[in-house]
């Protein structure tokens, strides 16, 4: 029986490290490499990985993201279990073929029925004013390339056990960090046997009057807008998916089936993001229970502006959030 | 191409809700200037609403037990001899509409849900009653509820009826109430329920009253002829200026005290009563007071009373002595109003002239009933009113 | 070890080679009449005439060494073990090939025991996949090397360089090996690069290089047996160009209108370079041998099962 109860402060950032470190202890197949690795990364993630696990299993490369994907394929082929960081979601682009031809497609070609286990970090979102190309959100693609698994984690907490779950995962994870959510902080589990399954979702608000479905950075606004709500009466129920491949529809649903009125919010651009995908799938499998059209709170249809105060304009706010729910419930 | 006209509730001074009682014209059917089209139901009565012209009902857009607004759009008419095949080519086109906006304006919008949950029912879901334009499954629901009550009830009635305890070996011919009589019967109710009323009585001598009447008459033509009804409502509207408390509508803090008197006159219709009103009564001679009196007696029966004909009485006179040798003319008041005036019929009673000799001689009588509400009126001001009443008939013509 | 010694081994490494390149040559035939008479998935990719650099590349790896090979014939995977009958399903899309029926006119042969470790039909993907495998034989221990396959065009590739920039610099036991031909389909290489030997570009990364002579499976089997030495010894990876001829299109039923007449020259045939090494009676033989496995093999492919929907939704996910 794993005992959740004992947890610890721990910053996003830092779970994932945690996580990271607990799975290298534990299996001498996982190794780390990308950029500034033996530096602890860009953003803290891997910092004390090379004091513990020596540069033989903390990997600094060159600016080469292909390379970097496809050595991690590669390598997974070849039995080992990789953990790469891509720096930014945004490269996933350099490393298309690698990413979204091997890792996910590999297996599938050849007919192989073996564990592959990857692990392809990509730090997603806005940080204040890194740009249009340092701050996409490309969770998206991993849906749309049948052979991967795709986790976003919101809080510090899942951010561990998801990656502990992806390193034991036999199949290829990209593991969206949210750059937004680096350094909050949250209660964690100490357990090194914790550890978050993947394609489950989670209500972090139970509610009678709509269905909210959201990850990542939008957790939560989505949370804030559903308690200012409250005091109107209006029942927000909240769902976090922490996947999106699998994704738990199960779950949401239920929810949808309870509420009949059904929103989704991302920071991802709204034209053909994550929240496309599920509005189809939750008005195919339960029109009937459906009272209003299902809705979409996210990121304006353009690149995201360098000024930081524009970029903040351009994703979900609160106060967005909440007139969508407003609308939502009033049709 | 044929053109099709919106049909719309038309407007009916104050009255803003509207619930769909019934067609009286089926879909196809053609119908003439004057021809009831549909029933509505207002605050105040159940209204027949006429075609202003003639034509062909070419599509219904509300069905009965919609809650509608005045204005809204109830369906559509075609001009007379309009084709089928053309009806229907214009009806498809106007369903699907230049915009989304004008489709909605159509037929309410009918949700996923709802939709799913009327086919469960085995309900059709335009027939159900929309709230705001939307029919959502809250509104299926209640209407299964509704219609599973109403049918129980239906059922107790004609299986097993909820006859009262006692009668269960009595033979019984079932009628179904109708919507008039339930609405009359809530309205009567309530209006016993909400004010304590009193009825005062008089009598009044109405020799004097008859001789005038028949010089006045002499030589005039059917129509022109005044009634005694004519005389009577304007004695009492004379009166009514004298005693405004009897011309008024009580609330809790105030007592309305209208300072134009529009009298009600009750009709007799083959559809039950109706009270149609005359606006300004206190403004109206004899003569205008007897012909206003029989043309909207004359509408009340031919069910052509305009709105405003319907409402703002502030004072109701109720003849039932026309209808027969009815000794009383006690009534319920008409809420607002805080009196009515009944009339029975005229009798010839013997009765004594001169008390200090005890003359007795057999004199044409009229005993009007006053029925006033007791939170507004206290004795003394309707026996003031019933006395003026009295002395003014009794010396009409003088 | 004595001369007779060491020539009987030649021998035996020589009928060996021979062996696969007749296979291989069996096995084209076959195809070019089998895409004539019958339908055929997708494009079939003609080897024939380019078999000697497979066939000696594959003689010098150890079974466990991995292998990573693009698209062309089907001497690599004859080289490194695979039997005629699963190659023969998977390009016939029957279960009996060596993916169980995912085959179709790019193969995708694979078979992990024997380390053929699969095929990406993007050129140039080679290139890391078979660093990552590099570097877990490194991180291992093993003492296995990787091999990665690839043309003169896919050269080209911004994989090529970003991966040799951390190969060398890692040390990683790796292998270049370069198909020369001179053909990016109907391009030629000249027209499109600085320069018409691929090993030049070893310089710039501080890596041995060695162009051979492609046609001749044995000079090829020497160049490779070299440098998988160094890699095994640690001192990380080379580049090989191997010299080859296109004998025939770059897809079967390509009309090579860009081809100039004079082309094939300088053609030898891989097969013709091999038997002069050998006796008549044995060439006999093995050609006789090589002909009726492969007949054999296509016989029983052609009454295989061939590949159902089943197929389609298996292999996505383990578990």
């Amino acid at each position: 029986m794993v005992n959740h109860r004992e947890t610890t402060s721990l910053g996003y950032n830092a779970a994932m490290g945690l996580a990271l470190a607990e799975e290298m202890r534990r299996d001498p197949g996982v190794f780390v490499l990308g950029q500034g690795m033996v530096n602890g990364g860009w953003f803290g993630t891997e910092r004390g990985l090379v004091n513990e696990f020596g540069t033989e299993r903390v990997l600094d490369t060159n600016i080469s993201e292909a390379f970097q994907a496809g050595l991690t394929a590669g390598a997974a082929i070849a039995g080992m279990k990789p953990v790469v960081n891509m720096g930014f979601g945004d490269f996933a682009l350099i490393a298309g073929d690698e990413i979204f031809h091997k890792l996910a497609k590999w297996r599938y070609m050849h007919g192989l029925e073996v564990p592959m286990t990857a692990v392809v970090i990509f730090p997603i979102g806005t940080m204040g004013g890194a740009g249009p190309e340092h701050s996409s959100c490309t969770e998206v693609l991993g849906m749309h390339f049948p052979g991967l698994r795709v986790v976003v984690p919101s809080t510090p907490s899942d951010a561990k056990g998801l990656m502990k779950a992806a390193l034991r995962e036999p199949n290829p994870v990209l593991y969206h960090s949210v750059q937004s959510l680096g350094w909050t902080k949250g209660e964690v589990p100490t357990s090194p046997d914790f550890v978050v399954p993947i394609g489950k979702a989670l209500v972090r608000r139970t509610g009678a009057d709509i269905t909210l479905v959201t990850y990542g950075s939008m957790v939560r606004r989505a949370m804030a807008a559903g308690e200012a709500l409250a005091s109107e009466s209006l029942d927000v129920e909240v769902i976090d998916l922490r996947s999106l491949a699998p994704l738990d529809y199960e779950t949401v649903l239920t929810s949808v089936t309870k509420t009949h009125r059904a929103m989704i919010v991302h920071e991802a651009v709204k034209t053909a993001g994550p929240g496309a995908e599920i509005a189809a799938q939750i008005q195919e499998r339960v029109f009937f229970e459906l009272e209003a059209p299902v809705m979409r709170v996210a990121a304006i249809d353009v690149p995201l502006p360098q000024q930081s105060s524009l970029e903040a304009l351009c994703i979900p706010s609160v106060e967005e959030i909440a007139a969508a729910a407003r609308e939502l419930s009033a049709t | 191409m044929a053109e099709l006209k919106e049909l719309r509730i038309p407007h009916m001074g104050s009255v803003e809700n509207a619930r769909m009682v019934t067609w009286r014209i089926a879909e196809g059917s053609p119908f003439r200037e004057g021809d009831v089209l549909y029933e509505i139901e207002t605050d105040k009565t159940v209204t027949e609403v006429p075609a202003e012209s003639e034509g062909i009902l070419a599509r219904r857009a509300a069905e009965a037990g919609a809650e509608l607004k005045v204005g809204d759009l109830v369906g559509w008419t075609a001009r007379a001899n309009t084709s089928a095949g053309e009806i229907a080519i214009a009806v498809a086109r106007v369903s699907r509409g230049p915009s989304s906006a004008r489709v909605s304006e159509l037929a309410p919008r009918i949700s996923p849900r709802a939709r799913r949950l009327a086919k469960e029912a085995g309900l059709d879901p335009s027939q159900i009653a929309s709230s705001g334009g939307r029919i959502r499954g809250d509104d299926v629901l209640r209407s299964v509820n509704a219609a599973t009550t109403a049918q129980n009830q239906t059922h107790s009635e004609v299986r097993s009826p909820t006859t009262p305890s006692g009668y269960e070996s009595v033979p019984v011919d079932l009628v179904l109430n109708s919507t008039r009589r339930r609405a009359i019967a809530r309205r009567l109710s309530e209006s016993v329920r909400a004010a304590p009323q009193l009825t005062a009585d008089v009598q009044v001598d109405l020799t004097r009253l008859l001789a005038a009447r028949a010089g006045h008459n002499a030589g005039l033509a059917g129509p022109l002829k005044v009634s005694v009804l004519s005389y009577v409502a304007l004695a009492a509207t004379r009166m009514l200026l004298e005693h405004r408390a009897l011309n008024a509508a009580y609330s809790e803090t105030h007592t309305f005290h209208w300072r134009s008197i529009n009298l009600g006159i009750a009709v007799d219709t083959s559809e039950g009563l109706v009270v149609p009103v005359i606006r300004g009564a206190e403004s109206l001679g004899l003569s205008e007071l007897n012909t206003a009196i029989a043309e909207v007696a004359s509408r009340a029966r031919s069910r052509t009373l305009r709105q405003d004909e319907l409402e703002g009485c502030t004072f109701t006179i109720s003849n039932p002595g026309a209808l027969g040798p009815v000794l009383r003319a006690e009534a319920i008041l008409n809420p607002p109003q805080v009196a009515l005036l009944g009339l029975p019929a005229i009798q010839y009673v013997p009765i004594a002239l001169e008390p200090e000799n005890y003359r007795i001689e057999v004199r044409p009588v009229l005993r009007p009933s006053l029925t006033f509400d007791h939170r507004a009126l206290d004795g003394g001001q309707v026996i003031r009113f019933l006395s003026g009443l009295k002395e003014a008939l009794e010396q009409a013509g003088v | 070890m004595n001369s007779t010694a060491a020539s009987a081994e030649v021998g035996v490494l020589y009928e060996s080679m021979y062996e696969r390149l007749a296979v291989s040559r069996a096995i084209e035939r076959l195809m070019a009449q089998h895409v004539r008479d019958k339908p055929f998935s997708g494009w079939w990719h003609p080897g024939e005439g380019q078999e000697a650099a497979p066939i000696g590349a594959t003689a010098a790896m150890r079974a466990d060494d991995y292998l990573f090979y693009q698209g062309r014939g089907v001497a690599w995977v004859v080289g490194k073990g695979m039997q005629p009958e699963p190659i023969l399903g998977d390009l016939l899309g029957r279960m009996n090939g060596s993916t169980r029926g995912k085959g179709g006119g790019v193969p995708h042969w694979v078979d992990y025991a024997l380390g053929i470790m699969g095929e990406g039909a993007t050129l140039g993907s080679v290139y890391a996949l078979a660093a990552g495998a590099a570097l877990a034989a490194k991180m291992r221990k093993t003492g296995q090397i990787a091999l990665a396959d690839f043309g003169d065009g896919t050269a080209a590739r911004g994989t090529f360089h970003e991966t040799m920039i951390h190969a060398a610099a890692w040390k990683l036991p790796l292998i270049y090996f370069c198909e020369n031909n001179s053909w990016i389909v109907g391009t030629r290489l000249k027209d499109v690069s600085p320069t018409e030997s691929i090993a030049d570009y070893a310089a710039g990364y501080h890596i041995p290089a060695a162009v051979v002579d492609g046609q001749d499976a044995l000079a090829v089997y020497e160049v490779v047996k070299a440098a998988i030495a160094r890699a095994r010894d640690g001192k990380g990876p080379s580049l090989i160009e191997a010299k080859v001829v296109r004998r025939r299109g770059h897809y079967a039923g390509d009309p090579q209108q860009y081809r100039p007449a004079d082309d094939l020259k300088d053609y030898r045939d891989p097969l013709d370079v091999m038997r002069a090494r050998l006796d008549a009676q044995t060439v006999a033989r093995l050609d006789a041998q090589s002909e009726t496995l492969v007949r054999d093999a296509y016989e029983r492919t052609l009454n295989a099962p061939e590949a159902d929907r089943s197929v389609i939704l298996r292999d996505l996910y383990y578990g």
